[in-house]
C-alpha cells in the first residue's frame, strides 16, 4: 500500500516535472517579440508607416509585441526568413515563390486584396507623359526594374516590353532600383524611359505625369507568410483567424496597399503563376 | 546635564542655518554651471539655426529661383489638373539634381513647393503625395502666403515637424505660391556636436503642437517620450538620433528620473529653458532643455541635450566635506561653549558663594591695589569703620584707617611693605574709624593673585578691640585682687622670685613683711562682710600711700598684706632697721581710725618681717620666716612688729 502511494506519488511528480519542463521551455516563446519584414518596396518610414496599424491590431490577440526588421534588398529578406531570423514577412507573389521553393517552413496564410477587393493585383509599363521614347532604335531605351525577384521586376516587366517595343528587355538598358516608387520616380527624374512597378504605385504617381502603357494580367495578391518554425501552430492560426476576421473599419485604416481586406491563401492560388519562365533565369544584376 | 541640552539645541540650530547657507551657496554653484549650460546650448542653437538660415536663403535666391522653376510655377497657376501633373513632374525632374546633391546633403529634408492657394503643389521628399491644403494647419506657410514675407521657425507639419524657412515667390508682382525648406533635428544636432560636448540629443516633440496635426498614416512616425506625457519624439525606427538615445541605458535611466520628478514635468510646462542636474554613481550630468516656440508662440517642443557635468561630482564632494568639517567643527565649538557655560556657572556660583560669604561675614575684607588703594570692601568693613562704600573705594587705605602706635611710627607700615612685596602678613594693627575712633583689629594680609600675577592684596581683619579689653581684664584679675586692687599672691610670688633673683645678683637686702589685720574676724562676724571689704580697701590704700612706688604690696589672703620692699642697702643691721622703721610707719597709719560705710573703725596690726639678700632662702622659705614672725607678734598680744 505504502509502496503503491510513493510510486503514484512518483509518477505524479514526474509529470509535473513534464509540464513544468515544457512551460519554460515555452516561455521564451511566448515571451519574446515576434519579428516582421516586409519587401523593400518602400523607403523604412513607409513601410513603418503601412504596418505599424496592422501589427498592433495583430498583437491585441497574440498577446506579443512584434517588432521590425527592415530588409534591404529581397534577397537579404529571404535569406533572413530561412535563417528564421523573421517570423512574418510580406512578399508579392514571385518572392513567396521563390521563398516556398527554398523553405519548406514558409507559409502563406493571407493575400490582400487589391483596391476592388479582389484578390490580385497588376503590374504596369510606365514613362513620364511628356516624354517622346526612341522607340525606332530600342536598345537604347533604359527600363528601370524594382527587384530581381520583384513579381513587378524583370519577371512582369520583360513580357510587357517585349509587348510594347517588339523588343526584348535584355536587348535594353536595365538596372534594379529596389523598390516601387523608386522605380517611378527615376523614371520622373528621367533617369530611365521606362520602369515597371505595381500598378497601385503606378497611379499614385499620376499626379506627377506618371503615364501607364502597359498592364501584364493579375497576378496574387502580395501574401503574408509565416515561419512555421518559429511560430506555433496556435499562433499561425490566430494570426490567419485575426487577419481574415478584421473589420473593414480596422483594415481601411491600415497602409495603403494592404487597405482593403484579405483572403486565405488556397492551394491553386499560385498554380497560374507556374507557367511563368523560370525563377532562376531572372538576372540578379542590371546590365548598365 | 542642564548645560547639554542647550548646547544640543544650539548645535542643532546653528548647524542647521550652517547647512541651509550652505545648501543654497552650493545649489547657487550649480545653478551657474547649469545656466552656463544652458546658455551654450541656446547660444549654440541659435547659431546653427542662423547659420541655416543665411544658407538656406542662399539656396532659394541661387538656386531655387531659376528662371524655369518660376516658368513651370507660373503656368501651374491657370493650369488643369492634368497640365499640373505635367508641369509638377517636370518641376521634380527639374530640381531633383540640386535637391539631392546639395539640399539633402547639407540636411534639408523638405523642399515643399505651395501653390498660391496654400495647397501642397509639390513635395521632393513625397513626392506623391501633393494636392492637399495646407494653410489651416500650417501657420507658417499661412503667413508667407497672406504677408507675401518670408516665415522661418520650427512648425509641425502633415508628415514631419521641422525647422521651416518659407519664402513666397513672386514674378513681376504675381505671386505663384511659396516654397518651403526644412531642416530635420538631426541635421541641427549634427550641427550642434561640433559646438557643444553633449553625450545624447533629443528633440522633444509637443504632441499638441507638432505631431497632432500629422496625417494620420504618419502618426506611426512618432513614438512618446520617456520623460513626459505630453512630449513625442520621432519613431527610433526611422531616427537614428532616437534609436540612439532609447537604445543607452543611461538615457532611459534618467529619463525616468526626470519622468517621476514632479519638479521636471512642473518646469516643462513653464515653456522656458531649464537643466536639471543629476548624480548617477560617480558621474554627474546636466540635463539641458531649450524650448523652441512655433511662429505663433506656441511651443514646439524642447531641444535636450544630455551633458557630461564632472562638475556637479566636484561639488557634491566638496559640499560633503563643507558639512562635515562644518558639524566637526560646530560640534567643538559647541562643546568649548558648554565648557565655557559649566565654568561660567561655577564661577557664578564662586562668585554667589565670595560675596554671600564676604557679604555675610563679620570679618572686614579690603581688596587692594598694589598701590594700595581700595578695590572692594565688604558691608562689615563699612560697618566696623562707619564709612560709606563711595568713601572708600579709590581711597588709600594707609592714609584712610591705618593708625600706628607712637612707639612705632619711625618704623615702616608692615601693611604697606607686604603689599609691596606681595607678602602675607597677620597681625594687630590699630584703625581708625570714620568718627575718628581707634580700634584694634586682626588683620589678615594675602596677596590676590590673577592669571599668575599679583593685582593687590585682599585684607581681611575683625575687630579685636573689645576682645582685647577683656583680655586685660582676664589678666588683671588673675595678677590682682579684685577687691582692693592690689597684686594678688600669684603675683607676689612671681615678683618675689623676681626680687630674691636681683638682691642676690645687687648684694642688697630686701625685706618682706607678713601684716595680718587684728581682730578682723570680730569685725566681720558684728558689722558684716562688706564693712570687713571696706575695712580691706582703705587698708590697701594706706599701704600703697605709705611705701614706695617700687615697693611692693599683696593681698595675700583673707585679712593678710604682704610687702615687698628692695633696695634696703647691703648691711644687714641697718637694713633690718629699715626694714623695722618701715613697718613702725606702716602701724602708725593703722592707728589712725579707717572711715567704714557708716562708721569709724579703729584697726590694729601684727606685723612679721624678714630680711633675705642672696638665693639661700628660697621663697617660701621667705614667707614662712615673715609668716612665724607675724605669728609670734599675734601670740605676745598684737599689733607689734617682728623683724625675724
Amino acid at each position: 500500500m505504502m509502496y503503491v502511494e510513493i510510486l503514484e506519488k512518483g509518477e505524479s511528480m514526474r509529470w509535473i516535472s513534464y509540464v513544468g519542463l515544457i512551460v519554460i521551455l515555452l516561455l521564451p516563446l511566448e515571451g519574446r517579440e515576434l519579428i516582421f519584414a516586409s519587401l523593400p518596396y518602400k523607403n523604412n518610414a513607409g513601410i513603418l508607416e503601412d504596418f505599424t496599424p496592422m501589427l498592433r491590431y495583430l498583437e491585441s490577440d497574440l498577446n506579443q509585441s512584434v517588432n521590425f526588421r527592415f530588409e534591404p534588398s529581397y534577397r537579404k529578406l529571404i535569406a533572413d526568413f530561412i535563417d528564421d531570423k523573421i517570423d512574418m514577412a510580406y512578399m508579392g507573389p514571385l518572392p513567396t515563390l521563390a521563398l516556398m521553393k527554398q523553405d519548406a517552413s514558409a507559409l502563406p496564410v493571407v493575400t490582400f486584396n487589391n483596391a476592388e477587393g479582389k484578390n490580385g493585383y497588376r503590374c504596369v509599363l510606365v514613362k513620364f507623359a511628356p516624354d517622346i521614347l526612341p522607340m525606332e532604335h530600342p536598345q537604347t531605351l533604359k527600363v528601370a526594374l524594382t527587384e530581381p525577384l520583384s513579381t513587378c521586376g524583370y519577371f512582369s516587366t520583360a513580357p510587357l516590353i517585349q509587348t510594347f517595343t517588339e523588343a526584348p528587355l535584355s536587348s535594353m538598358h536595365y538596372r534594379y532600383v529596389h523598390t516601387h516608387d523608386e522605380a517611378a520616380l527615376s523614371v520622373l527624374r528621367g533617369e530611365f524611359h521606362l520602369g515597371g512597378m505595381k500598378e497601385s504605385i503606378a497611379e499614385s504617381y499620376r499626379s506627377l505625369g506618371l503615364e501607364i502603357i502597359a498592364y501584364s494580367p493579375i497576378v496574387p495578391g502580395f501574401t503574408l507568410v509565416v515561419n512555421t518554425q518559429t511560430l506555433s501552430q496556435e499562433q499561425i492560426e490566430t494570426i490567419r483567424a485575426r487577419l481574415l476576421n478584421a473589420p473593414y473599419k480596422e483594415y481601411a485604416s491600415w497602409g495603403k496597399e494592404i487597405s482593403f481586406g484579405v483572403q486565405a491563401v488556397h492551394a491553386d492560388t499560385y498554380r497560374s503563376m507556374q507557367f511563368f519562365p523560370d525563377i532562376e533565369s531572372i538576372p540578379q544584376e542590371g546590365n548598365f | 546635564m542642564k548645560q547639554i541640552l542647550p548646547s544640543l539645541a544650539l548645535l542643532g540650530v546653528l548647524y542647521l542655518l550652517f547647512f541651509l547657507n550652505s545648501y543654497a551657496v552650493k545649489e547657487r554653484e550649480i545653478q551657474i554651471i547649469l545656466d552656463g549650460k544652458n546658455q551654450s546650448l541656446e547660444s549654440s542653437y541659435k547659431a546653427v539655426t542662423q547659420m541655416y538660415r543665411i544658407s538656406i536663403e542662399n539656396y532659394f535666391k541661387y538656386v531655387i529661383m531659376q528662371p524655369n522653376v518660376v516658368e513651370i510655377l507660373r503656368r501651374s497657376v491657370h493650369a488643369s489638373e492634368e497640365e499640373k501633373a505635367l508641369l509638377r513632374g517636370k518641376l521634380y525632374r527639374y530640381l531633383y539634381p540640386i535637391y539631392q546633391q546639395e539640399l539633402v546633403g547639407q540636411g534639408i529634408r523638405q523642399l515643399h513647393f505651395h501653390t498660391e492657394k496654400g495647397d501642397s503643389f509639390l513635395r521632393f521628399h513625397q513626392p506623391n503625395e501633393n494636392g492637399d491644403a495646407l494653410i489651416d494647419v500650417r501657420a507658417t506657410i499661412k503667413k508667407a502666403n497672406e504677408e507675401r514675407t518670408f516665415v522661418s521657425g520650427f512648425e509641425g507639419g502633415r508628415i514631419y515637424p521641422g525647422f521651416r524657412y518659407v519664402y513666397p515667390i513672386v514674378d513681376q508682382e504675381t505671386f505663384l505660391g511659396t516654397v518651403e525648406l526644412s531642416l530635420s533635428y538631426e541635421r541641427i544636432v549634427t550641427e550642434l556636436s561640433k559646438l557643444l560636448n553633449a553625450q545624447h540629443y533629443l528633440l522633444l516633440l509637443n504632441k499638441e503642437t507638432t505631431t497632432d496635426v500629422v496625417f494620420e498614416k504618419h502618426q506611426d512616425h512618432f513614438v512618446p517620450s520617456t520623460i513626459s506625457e505630453h512630449f513625442m519624439i520621432e519613431n527610433p525606427s526611422i531616427s537614428p538620433l532616437s534609436n540612439h538615445a532609447l537604445k543607452s541605458p543611461l538615457l532611459a535611466q534618467i529619463n525616468t528620473l526626470l519622468r517621476d520628478d514632479p519638479r521636471v514635468q512642473k518646469l516643462f510646462s513653464l515653456h522656458k529653458a531649464f537643466s536639471v542636474p543629476l548624480l548617477l554613481g560617480q558621474q554627474g550630468y546636466s540635463i539641458n532643455f531649450y524650448p523652441i516656440f512655433t511662429i505663433d508662440d506656441r511651443l514646439g517642443g524642447y531641444v535636450t541635450t544630455y551633458d557630461c557635468a564632472p562638475e556637479l561630482v566636484d561639488i557634491e564632494t566638496k559640499y560633503l566635506k563643507v558639512y562635515l568639517l562644518g558639524f566637526v567643527t560646530l560640534a567643538i565649538l559647541t562643546f568649548g561653549l558648554y565648557l565655557l557655560l559649566v565654568q561660567r556657572k561655577r564661577i557664578v556660583l564662586e562668585k554667589i558663594q565670595f560675596e554671600t560669604i564676604v557679604t555675610s561675614t563679620v570679618n572686614g575684607v579690603i581688596l587692594l591695589n598694589t598701590d594700595g588703594s581700595i578695590r572692594f570692601v565688604n558691608a562689615a568693613t563699612l560697618y566696623m569703620l562707619g564709612y560709606r562704600e563711595i568713601d572708600m573705594l579709590g581711597a588709600n587705605a594707609h592714609r584712610l584707617i591705618h593708625v600706628h602706635a607712637q612707639s612705632s611710627e619711625h618704623l615702616p607700615c608692615p601693611i604697606v611693605e607686604s603689599i609691596a612685596h606681595q607678602r602675607s602678613y597677620v597681625g594687630e594693627e590699630l584703625f581708625r574709624t570714620a568718627k575718628g575712633e581707634h580700634i584694634f583689629v586682626h588683620v589678615n594680609l594675602t596677596p590676590f593673585i590673577q592669571e599668575n600675577r599679583s593685582v593687590g592684596s585682599v585684607m581681611i581683619f575683625r575687630n579685636i578691640t573689645e576682645e582685647k579689653k577683656d583680655k586685660e581684664t582676664i589678666e588683671h584679675l588673675a595678677y590682682y585682687d579684685s577687691l582692693t586692687e592690689l597684686p594678688n599672691r600669684k603675683l607676689l610670688l612671681d615678683r618675689l622670685n623676681y626680687t630674691v633673683a636681683m638682691c642676690a645678683r645687687a648684694k642688697e637686702y630686701c625685706g618682706l613683711l607678713f601684716i595680718d589685720l587684728d581682730n578682723f574676724k570680730h569685725l566681720n562676724d558684728t558689722l558684716g562682710h562688706e564693712y570687713g571689704d571696706v575695712l580691706l580697701q582703705h587698708v590697701a590704700k594706706r599701704l600703697q600711700k605709705t611705701l614706695r612706688h617700687c615697693d611692693t604690696v599683696a593681698r595675700f589672703g583673707g585679712d593678710e598684706f604682704v610687702v615687698l620692699i628692695t633696695k634696703l642697702g647691703s648691711e644687714e643691721v641697718k637694713s633690718k632697721t629699715q626694714l623695722h622703721r618701715i613697718a613702725q610707719k606702716i602701724l602708725k597709719e593703722f592707728s589712725k581710725p579707717f572711715s567704714l560705710i557708716d562708721c569709724d573703725y579703729a584697726c590694729s596690726a601684727s606685723i612679721g618681717g624678714t630680711l633675705f639678700w642672696d638665693n639661700s632662702k628660697t621663697i617660701n622659705d621667705i614667707l614662712k620666716d615673715a609668716d612665724i614672725a607675724m605669728y609670734t607678734v599675734k601670740k605676745s598680744g598684737k599689733n607689734e612688729i617682728k623683724i625675724a
